[in-house]
């Protein structure tokens, strides 16, 4: 066991970065927002951090700090232009920002290194920093999640004409989803950059936004269980398949539809958690139950 | 597709028993799917033809080289985890592989924290050199190929207009924009630069507006398929009096048979001839040829020659060689007869290689030494 | 100069507008965002190339067999990620996720097949003959291209508002369950917009194919981003709104390329996305009303 963790622990850090951005990505979708910028704030992140880093020698806690800020900072920047679109312009517009941003770090030589990237990160991350970040992250969404804003965010998802009825403040809502989602991205980005010893702006575009989208769609949107257990099963499911390495990619695909398709929820759906522990002869576990539609 | 072999021993591997006493493993992270494979599958059949060679002679004695042929798809992080593998297990002695740039400035890295050796014997950068005393790698610096075309071309073919087009979405394309720069301004003519990316197909709207420039010659630092691509295009677009010099993987049977008659006459350098005329390219290309079925490319060459410096530290580093010893002995060769550019390898000081570098061009559809 | 400038952009133009044909007919009767649809053009540029390589059939005939070839692909895509989607009373939302994965899907089986290959039309698939007037230069086949492009956009536009077919089609796009109650039958309604959204991508996979001397297994993603820009500034689900935003963004890009420089042509494109979806999300032609506020199930 110990020889398995030693020989994978740069896939356990990936995965619980992965986790981050899965996280980042849901309470977007929590809050009704159809946003993929997570990819985006990420990178503005990384950049940040790395350049810090780097450039000026700063200590990386200070740096991922910064970055974890800035990606708050670009949230509610963009909030203000894209609270007042819905639905797939949403997304689109998400979308252009990801690309923008690619391209900019692209174009942008002397700060971001073009296509090189910045290099020779030192790595100054271990396991239990992740680790202890994560329980920290989690514990605050959940406390969130049941708190007003969580319900709030949960109305406005469901029927906004309902949420605005209600007298919340859909835009401040909004704004704040877009601020905590560039929070989480911004940690991650920052995290990213002092593990793996490099970063390249392709690293932040579609793969990244892709993969963050498919995590919390395919783990769940409806508990803060889903965006973990999606990102745990991606991650790892690609190293499973090396034996199917030539169709990984096929596999993969075949998982988005078939999981979507059949388990809209996703799969870590309570529901489907109290009907597989409904049948055990020992006391279920009270399990979390939202009250959705 | 991996063999029984390779699963086995991949197995016992993860349960951490070392590696049976006459065996040695090498571990061969490759970029065999995805968009670099043009790089890593061809390599691949070098690396095996010399470790099969190796194997058959007895090179090693009693020893024989075991691959673990793993694919990186082209992906930094799947290149890094595969190194940091490799590295962990204990019974590797090496890792011949990583086929990109862009895996390698990656990789390096957690192969010198691991303290593994890593030959990397396709990718270009500098960076993976400065990672540490660990990694190394096969191909010369970009500067040796790129060296020879810059000074043909203000030498000998006098050009002082000039242009360069480069990707701007891979670093090894800014790379090779950069040295050939560095060299052609030293006679005061800067070339102008224009970039696309690596995905760009039209090329009209750049073309035209070279056109307007009109530059003796247009250096082309894209991938095979891309330069030809462009090279149709221009002529195409009626700009026929232009010089095109490429890049190294041009030397390959597919820039010709993309670019078909476009391309007579364009200019480039190579790690490889395959017309070099010395007994052990002539052996070689033999070899490849019946085993494969066609001519050896520049990334064939490239991954033969690791595959052959890596068992000429083996030997020299004596049985049981340790990670160290291996290490030791590779940055120790010195005019070790190749395949590669004019025949003979040395590891400078810095570990960096040199090989001569053949300006080529194409004459008749076929590849031949630039006058 | 400009004026060649602005002739290649027009032509670039025109492609991007063939190729967002069939995005934004799919958008606007059906509400996906078909992620597939680069596929659908890859496809029919790989079908064209078996065509002419290996059957040896004549060009007309090879643009045909792909058009149909990938209407058939893109019914089968509809099948198997929407279809079931449609039946659940899924939000949108997940038909994005199910064309995500089609796309994958189809794109790693031809890396698989071409082996990351990139492959090429053969020499003489189309004559090779320049035009020069006036200091210009086309090639025939850039004449040929936009040619295509404006038969096919007044061919789509003859179909969904002079026959009865096309009518359906309308009426579905309004509201399914009142175009149901009409009589008209949904599930053919969606054949059809999937057939022709998939033979228009098609087509375009073969001209440019052709045009650019290149098929690969990623050629369809590049080509998917500009269509995001074209079908906003035209408008989600307007077909004369992808054609005249085509040719716009086309101009736009050259000139980027030509007066600026190229490494910023990506950044102000998406720009311009950016600005248009804040300012008016509905483009040229689009929806007005449908673009903010839409409540979600």
């Amino acid at each position: 066991m110990s020889q398995f963790l030693a020989g994978n622990q740069l896939l356990i850090n990936l995965t619980m970065i992965n986790c981050l951005l899965a996280l980042s990505q849901y309470v977007a979708l929590r809050a009704g927002l159809f946003s993929v910028a997570t990819s985006a704030m990420a990178g503005v992140g990384a950049y940040l951090c790395a350049n810090l880093v780097v450039a000026l020698g700063l200590h990386p806690a200070i740096a991922v700090g910064a970055a974890t800020l800035v990606g708050l900072g670009v949230g509610l920047l963009l909030s203000l232009p894209l609270s007042r679109l819905r639905g797939v312009y949403q997304a689109i517009a998400t979308l252009a920002v990801c690309q923008i941003m690619v391209s900019v770090a692209l174009y942008a030589d002397p700060i971001t290194g073009g296509a090189n990237g910045i290099n020779g990160i030192p790595k100054s991350l271990e396991t239990w920093h992740i680790m202890l970040i994560l329980a920290l992250v989690v514990a605050c969404l959940f406390v969130l999640g049941r708190s007003t804003t969580g319900r709030a965010f949960d109305m406005i998802r469901q029927d906004e004409h309902a949420a605005v009825a209600f007298g919340i403040d859909v835009a401040r809502a909004h704004a704040l989803a877009f601020a905590i989602s560039g929070f989480l991205a911004g940690l991650a980005g920052g995290l990213i950059t002092i593990h793996n010893h490099s970063i390249v702006a392709e690293e932040f575009g579609f793969p990244m936004l892709m993969a963050a989208l498919t995590f919390v769609v395919f783990g769940g949107q409806q508990s803060l269980a889903g965006p973990l257990v999606g990102a745990v099963a991606l991650t790892w499911l690609p190293e499973l398949g090396r034996m199917l390495a030539d169709y990984r990619m096929v596999i993969y695909g075949l998982i988005l539809i078939l999981a979507i398709t059949y388990l809209p929820r996703g799969i870590a759906d309570p529901r489907l958690v109290k009907l597989v522990f409904r049948n055990r002869a020992l006391p279920a576990e009270p399990v979390e139950e939202r009250k959705h539609a | 597709m991996i063999s029984l072999r390779a699963l086995l021993v991949g197995a016992i591997a993860l349960t951490g028993t070392s590696a049976m006493a006459d065996e040695i493993r090498i571990g061969m992270p490759l970029a065999l799917t995805g968009v670099f494979a043009f790089a890593g599958v061809p390599s691949r059949e070098g690396l095996e033809l010399a470790a099969e060679e190796v194997n058959a002679s007895k090179l090693l004695g009693d020893r024989k080289l075991v691959l673990e042929v793993e694919d990186t798809a082209s992906d930094k992080t799947q290149a890094i985890a595969l190194v940091d593998r490799f590295g962990a297990d204990q019974g590797i002695v090496a890792i011949v592989g990583i086929s990109t740039s862009g895996e390698g400035q990656a990789a390096a890295p957690v192969a010198n924290s691991q303290k593994v050796p890593l030959l990397a014997p396709t990718a270009l950068s500098d960076e993976i050199l400065k990672a540490g005393q660990w990694s190394f790698k096969t191909s010369s610096a970009a500067t040796s190929t790129i060296t020879a075309v810059a000074n043909h071309a203000k030498d000998k073919l006098k050009l002082t207009h000039v242009a360069i087009v480069y990707n701007r979405d891979n670093e090894a394309s800014v790379a090779q924009r950069n040295v050939f720069r560095d060299i052609f301004k030293v006679g005061g003519n800067a070339p102008t630069e224009e970039s696309v990316l690596s995905t760009d197909v039209d090329f009209s709207a750049l073309i035209t507006k070279l056109g307007g420039a009109q530059p003796e010659a247009i250096y082309l630092t894209l991938p095979a398929e891309q330069s030809a691509n462009f090279i149709i295009q221009a002529r195409q677009a009626g700009l026929s009096e232009i010089r095109f010099l490429c890049a190294q993987p041009c030397s390959s049977v597919q820039f010709r048979k993309v670019g078909g008659d476009a391309v007579e006459g364009t200019i480039f350098g190579a790690d490889y001839f395959s017309g070099l005329d010395t007994p052990e390219n002539k052996a070689f290309v033999e070899s490849y040829k019946a085993k494969y079925g066609r001519t050896p490319d520049n990334f064939s060459a490239l991954g033969y020659t690791a595959m052959k410096l890596a068992a000429e530290a083996l030997k020299n580093a004596g049985p049981a060689a340790t990670r160290e010893q291996f290490r030791d002995a590779l940055a120790k060769i010195k005019d070790f007869p190749v395949v590669l550019g004019t025949g003979k390898f040395s590891f400078q000081e810095d570990r960096s290689s040199i090989y001569g570098a053949p300006v080529l061009t194409v004459k008749n559809g076929e590849v031949a030494l630039a006058e | 100069m400009l004026i060649q400038q602005l002739v290649n952009g027009l032509v670039t133009g025109s492609v991007y507008a063939l190729f967002s044909l069939g995005f934004t007919l799919v958008f606007g009767v059906q509400n996906i965002l078909n992620l597939a649809h680069g596929s659908l053009f890859m496809l029919g540029g790989f079908i064209g190339l078996i065509c002419i390589t290996y059957l040896g059939l004549p060009f007309p005939v090879a643009l045909l067999v792909a058009a149909i070839g990938a209407g058939l692909a893109s019914i089968v895509v509809d099948l198997i990620a929407f279809r079931p989607l449609r039946k659940r009373g899924a939000p949108e939302f997940s038909a994005i996720i199910t064309s995500i994965g089609a796309n994958l899907i189809m794109i790693n089986l031809a890396q698989r097949f071409t082996e990351s290959r990139v492959l090429r039309y053969p020499f003489g698939t189309f004559p090779i003959y320049a035009i020069q007037i006036a200091g210009i230069r086309i090639t025939l086949f850039q004449i040929f291209m936009v040619a295509v492009c404006l038969v096919l956009v007044v061919a789509l536009v003859f179909y969904l508002y002079r026959t009865r077919f096309g009518g359906q089609i309308r009426a579905v796009a309004i509201n399914e369950r009142t175009a149901g109650l009409l009589g008209i039958n949904a599930a053919i309604v969606y054949l059809q917009t999937f057939f022709i959204s998939g033979a228009l991508a098609g087509i375009a996979g073969v001209l440019i194919g052709t045009a650019f001397n290149s098929v690969h297994f990623l050629m369809g993603e590049p080509f998917m981003l500009k269509a995001f820009v074209v079908v906003v500034l035209g408008g989600l689900g307007s077909i004369p709104g992808a054609l005249i935003a085509g040719m716009a963004l086309g101009v736009v890009q050259t000139l980027t390329i030509a007066y600026v420089s190229t490494g910023l042509s990506d950044i102000v494109i998406f720009t311009i996305l950016f600005l248009a979806l804040v300012v008016r999300p509905s483009g040229f032609f689009g929806p007005k009303a449908e673009s903010r506020r839409v409540v979600r199930a």
